[in-house]
């Protein structure tokens, strides 16, 4: 969360994505960062543990979300719609 | 008649103070146990014992845009309720911190929970009270307490690192609450950790790294010194401590605390302090097939024989070897560490500057 926040105040476009489980964190460090409204992709925890189709399905979950960060709605709309 | 109103002014005061103390938990200042009120009186008597100016920054946790100054580690000593002479050891643990790099990663938040373990030495651990025998993880010595409470005070009021925000610890360890101890340099038969890191036996230091545990580890029926190493290796190499790296080999550590007793039977078969951290960091480890059985296998190892020996840290700088406790059973403790033998930990000994 704070590397997204870095970025975008270098100027950098980023996507911070995040497990539900980190939700409160998250929020904090955004806020600590001046950032307290800061858009993140929010995934099922959790991922170390998840073999490779496990991992493909949380992709398929953060892909529609981070599209949209980034500003690309009618891509983030078709991708959610796959 | 005097006696009564002595009576009545006790009564008056610990009815303010523990109003107080109320208040203090109320806004989130404590570890969950009372504070002392940290009263400006108070607080100039702990800055009176340093020619350090109270604006000073001691260290920075630049993620978190959170620093920590003088005044600021005075107030959570008075709170933690340290003694004033203790707060120059409270600061050489703040430089301790911030030399070693500690500070600049993102550690004291990790899942994993870590505590800071703060190492007293010199003469300074008798002059102010500092426990290095009997009980040395357990309470009941005031400067002990105090000066490691002191520190996780700072941690959670002055960085902001509180449970349930950005402490993401899933269980934390007892520890968090306090772990300081000072070695026990009288009955260690090897140079004290602060001779051992360049400093001079007159000079008291301070050596703070991060630990994710104290593991208990006995041996009371053999004098043989590999039979007593081999167990404290075999405890620093348990399967929990062990991560699955991606492109490099396991960088685990340890802070062995040894008991006296382990140490003298050791070094009577005329083993050096060198000897042994050699003889543990060749045994930390584990075999190819018991990471295996544990699913801990990372393809890295493919190539590796099933009985290879996998070592878990790269330097014998990684193993920290102190003499605390009794000379009365033959008992050590394994803290699990991985803030040793990398860039962190290097100058994490320093030097209590008193007046």
């Amino acid at each position: 969360m704070a590397d997204g926040t870095i970025f975008e105040r270098k100027g950098i476009q980023a996507a911070a994505i995040l497990t539900d489980t980190f939700r409160r964190p998250g929020d904090a460090m955004a806020r600590v960062q001046g950032f307290s409204d800061y858009r993140y992709a929010l995934i099922t925890h959790p991922i170390s543990s998840l073999n490779e189709a496990q991992i493909r399905e949380r992709a398929r979950q953060a892909l529609p979300q981070v599209l949209s960060i980034l500003g690309l709605e009618d891509a983030a709309r078709q991708t959610a719609a796959d | 008649m005097a006696v009564v109103q002595r009576e009545f002014l006790a009564q008056d005061a610990a009815l303010g103070a523990r109003e107080i103390i109320e208040y203090c938990h109320e806004r989130g200042w404590t570890d969950g146990l009372p504070v002392v009120p940290p009263i400006r009186e108070f607080v100039d008597e702990f800055l009176a014992q340093t020619q350090r100016d109270p604006d000073e920054v001691l260290l920075v946790q630049e993620h978190l845009n959170r620093s920590c100054n003088v005044r600021e580690a005075a107030v959570n000593a008075v709170m933690a309720g340290c003694r004033p002479e203790y707060f120059p050891v409270v600061l050489a643990a703040m430089d301790s911190l911030h030399a070693s790099g500690i500070t600049r990663t993102g550690l004291m938040q990790s899942t994993t929970g870590q505590a800071e373990i703060i190492i007293v030495n010199g003469p300074l651990r008798q002059t102010l009270g500092f426990n290095s025998t009997n009980n040395i993880f357990g309470p009941g010595d005031r400067a002990n307490a105090t000066v490691g409470r002191a520190l996780r005070l700072i941690v959670m009021n002055v960085l902001g690192i509180r449970p349930h925000e950005f402490d993401q610890s899933t269980q934390g360890t007892s520890a968090k609450y306090v772990c300081c101890i000072a070695e026990n340099e009288e009955e260690s038969p090897w140079e004290p950790l602060h001779v051992e890191r360049g400093c001079s036996p007159s000079e008291s230091t301070v050596t703070a790294q991060l630990v994710r545990s104290d593991l208990y580890v006995e041996h009371r029926s053999t004098q043989e010194p590999e039979e007593i190493l081999m167990t404290i290796a075999d405890s620093m190499s348990y399967g929990g401590a062990v991560t699955q790296v991606t492109d490099t080999r396991n960088d685990l550590g340890a802070v062995v605390v040894m008991g006296p007793e382990h140490a003298q039977l050791i070094a009577a078969r005329g083993w050096s302090k060198q000897d042994c951290k050699q003889f543990l960091f060749e045994n930390f480890g584990k075999r190819k097939s018991e990471l295996r059985r544990m699913g801990k296998l990372h393809p890295a190892f493919d190539a590796e024989p099933e009985e290879a020996f996998i070592p878990h840290g790269s330097s014998v700088k990684n193993v920290m070897l102190v003499v605390a406790g009794a000379a009365n059973g033959g008992v050590s403790t394994v803290c699990p560490s991985i803030t040793m033998g990398r860039e962190i930990g290097k100058n994490a000994t320093q030097v209590i500057r008193t007046i």
